[in-house]
């Protein structure tokens, strides 16, 4: 896993009208690393809706779908990946339950870090980074420098670490050392954007991470 | 010649005994079996068609990754712990008649959801019941569903078997939480677990399902190991709740 971890939040897209699977076409043209859907204010069957017409546009585009927070839904959709929070549904009960579905762990402090990785997830996030906006109660900022910390523990596992939390293409020249991935919301669209320059946005990443852009578009 | 005529008529007197008793025996055997299950006062009919039901679940039960035989699926069961279990293969387990399967999701229009991850098949001749384990972060909640005599569907929750239990058994009424509730049917049943999470209770249990004058519920389950397991919770309706149907996937799509 390495370049934009990319995630189509419905609340925001719902603030501004944006289809989320228009939003996720314009994302996959820049073939991130992964695409996750954050529908925490939708219900199930609304979330399922999404994930199962998500799964062959991203099969199409070769980027494995993940799913926030909703194993069961993961399941159910067919997903690759499911990524959980420390309020989820334990990560062995979902290695149990749903064996076919890999699994990212959000993680906030070392401690957490410490534990996700002893369970060998198939990555690992970390942070806030930076101050955020899109989530409503965030955890405390662990700075680039916590985030270097964790990335010397990550890779010393050999397991995968996303930086999560505040980041913008303006910050990756800081971070991009300390992670294989970097998740971006609300910096893929900001107000004003057109689905188009959403594309372009994602590019930037991916250039900015070091990633060569592959030929083809979802 | 009186001597041989004698002798058959001995003969014939022991063998018409022998016969006596012997249809003596399957009467009582009989018997039994229909004592066991006469507190179930809905228990159901064994007629053509739930035969074939059954013949359906023997021949989708065992259909998981590999296609193994009923044997293999029933030994399986035995040595392998539900935990060593994928969800994908335990998912296609198909109880004919029920409103929910393995592997789906439940939502109330209360807004709680309930992925149902393992349970037991609770079966006579036939699955008469299954009691799926939902689990969640904060508390897991159990399902209990019955296919006949009519579609039912409770939502509970674990409860301290002491509470309920009258010398160690489950009484023709109980009083728990201020209501009273009254034993509808008291079950002699063969367990089966499927999928991940559920309680063990051996290989024979007698379920006892409890109704108060309300939507409120009482189930507990006794298996012949001694163990109890006790749940309280609400019938829901139908339109109360909904089914997301584990079937169809976008990988198999």
């Amino acid at each position: 896993m390495k370049g934009l971890y990319a995630i189509v939040d419905t609340k925001l897209l719902a603030r501004r009208g944006t289809d989320p699977l228009e939003y996720a076409r314009a994302l996959l043209v820049a073939r991130p690393a992964a695409l996750q859907l954050r529908a925490k204010d939708l219900p199930a069957r609304a979330i399922l809706f999404l994930l199962r017409a998500l799964g062959p546009m991203c099969r199409q585009a070769g980027v494995p779908l993940v799913a926030n927070d909703r194993a069961d839904l993961a399941a159910l959709a067919g997903c690759e990946s499911v990524h959980i929070g420390q309020d989820d549904v334990p990560y062995e009960l979902v290695r149990r339950i749903a064996p076919q579905l890999s699994v990212g762990i959000s993680t906030h402090t070392p401690d957490q870090l410490e534990r996700a990785l002893k369970e060998r997830p198939r990555y690992v996030a970390y942070g806030p980074v930076f101050e955020t906006s899109t989530k409503s109660n965030p955890d405390p900022v662990v700075g680039v420098d916590g985030l270097e910390r964790a990335a010397l523990r990550a890779r010393a596992e050999g397991t995968p670490l996303v930086a999560i939390g505040g980041i913008t293409l303006a910050r990756i020249p800081e971070i991009a050392a300390h992670a294989d991935a970097v998740a971006v919301i609300a910096d893929l669209y900001p107000e004003g954007a057109t689905l188009h320059d959403v594309s372009e946005r994602a590019r930037a990443f991916q250039m900015a991470l070091g990633v060569v852009p592959r030929r083809g578009a979802a | 010649m009186s001597l041989l005529l004698a002798g058959l008529v001995v003969a014939g007197t022991s063998g018409a005994l022998m016969i006596g008793r012997w249809l003596a025996r399957r009467r009582d055997q009989a018997n039994e079996l229909a004592g066991a299950a006469g507190d179930d006062k809905d228990a159901p009919t064994k007629d053509a068609d739930e035969a074939r039901a059954q013949a359906e679940v023997e021949a989708e039960a065992p259909a998981r990754d590999d296609g193994e035989s009923p044997a293999e699926a029933e030994r399986k069961d035995k040595a392998d712990p539900p935990a060593a279990r994928t969800k994908k293969g335990a998912a296609r387990v198909q109880l004919e008649g029920f409103v929910c399967q393995l592997g789906d999701v439940l939502m109330r229009i209360t807004g709680e959801e309930a992925w149902l991850a393992g349970g037991v098949v609770l079966s006579e001749e036939i699955p008469v019941a299954v009691l799926f384990v939902a689990p969640d972060a904060v508390h897991d909640c159990v399902i209990y569903v019955r296919a006949r005599p009519r579609d039912c569907l409770l939502w509970l929750e674990p409860l301290d078997p002491s509470a309920v239990l009258v010398g160690g058994e489950p009484p023709s009424s109980v009083e728990h939480g201020g209501i009273r509730f009254e034993r509808t049917r008291r079950l002699p049943l063969r367990p089966r677990r499927i999928g991940v999470g559920a309680p063990d209770v051996g290989d024979a249990v007698v379920v006892a399902e409890y109704a108060s004058a309300g939507a409120e519920r009482l189930l507990v389950l006794k298996a012949n190991s001694g163990v109890v397991r006790a749940y309280r919770g609400l019938e829901l309706e139908r339109g109360s709740y909904e089914v997301i149907a584990s079937g169809d996937t976008t990988l198999e799509s």
